[in-house]
């Protein structure tokens, strides 16, 4: 694709991660510190109310979409791995790659806000609501949440990809990507956990 | 440094361990030995991803360090409201 254009002609070899360093920049860290903060607590929550309702809490997931949650965190993985490769590549300066894996991990932060939305769906028809029962409640409150940071975070590869597109990365400098690269990432590593605390443990 | 095979090897171990975590949760209640199988997937996980595609292993150490605990202290917390839920109740009443 001819507006892609290819800044640097130095490769991984010239440019290899450097240690110790801060992936991104300080900045995106904060915010990355922050949002796993930020899902510590909803976790307290969950651990929270679960000695306090133990019996709803080993019943809830038993009624959710296995399928549903499972097809979710394929999804979230493969994301991440788009990601990775995409770092690969544009350290190897193959600019074109690098935004194909790119447009990969848009395309299962997509899938995942499908099967999400679906299973939402799925939820209601079979009676499984907000106010259904605290479970319910901290199932529907995390996930949500959990979300819109796949929103988020999938409107940042876009900015990502629009960024690569204009020449603003190279395998010299790619620090803004690297910054999103962790961001999805983290949002990645915050499903991760959910998902054993909402479909698997009973 | 990684490479595409370390990735792709990563990637399909994730995976694979993701539907273990799915069929053992299909296969009824969790108890002690299920329950400590699921910790240690989530710490595998959130470490491979931390580590390996997050590229934290070679990194600012505190970053590596503060994000592959939380993969060591949630787990050890799971563990601990499925040992001691009616004590962890008690402490938590206001």
């Amino acid at each position: 694709m001819s507006s892609v254009a290819i800044v640097s002609q130095k490769t991984f070899l010239e440019y290899p991660p450097k240690a110790n360093r801060i992936p991104g920049n300080g900045a995106v860290w904060v915010g990355i510190f922050s949002e796993m903060s930020e899902f510590a607590l909803m976790f307290m929550v969950y651990f929270v109310a679960k000695v306090h309702y133990q019996e709803i809490f080993s019943e809830g997931p038993l009624k959710l979409n296995t399928l549903a949650g499972t097809l979710n965190t394929l999804a979230m993985l493969t994301s991440s791995y788009f990601v990775a490769r995409a770092m690969l590549s544009i350290r190897q300066n193959r600019l074109r790659s690098c935004m194909y894996w790119l447009w990969g991990a848009v395309g299962c932060g997509v899938v995942y806000l499908i099967i999400k939305y679906w299973e939402y769906r799925w939820n209601v028809a079979h009676g499984i609501e907000v106010e259904t029962n605290l479970f319910f409640g901290v199932y529907y409150y995390m996930t949500f949440n959990h979300f819109l940071h796949v929103g988020w975070g999938s409107g940042a590869i876009l900015w990502a990809i629009y960024r690569l597109k204009s020449g603003a990365y190279s395998a010299e400098n790619h620090e803004g990507l690297e910054a999103i690269a962790c961001y999805w990432h983290m949002i990645d590593l915050t499903w991760i956990v959910m998902f054993p605390l909402l479909y698997v443990f009973r | 440094m990684l490479n595409s095979k370390s990735i792709n090897f990563i990637w399909g171990a994730l995976m694979a361990v993701t539907i273990g975590s799915a069929l053992l949760a299909e296969s009824g209640e969790t108890n002690l030995f299920v329950t400590l199988l699921i910790c240690l997937s989530i710490a595998f996980k959130g470490r491979m991803v931390v580590d390996r595609f997050m590229e934290l292993r070679n990194a600012n150490r505190y970053i590596h360090f503060s994000m592959s605990l939380y993969f060591y202290v949630v787990p050890v917390l799971i563990l601990v409201v499925y040992l001691m839920p009616d004590e962890l109740a008690r402490m938590t009443t206001l």
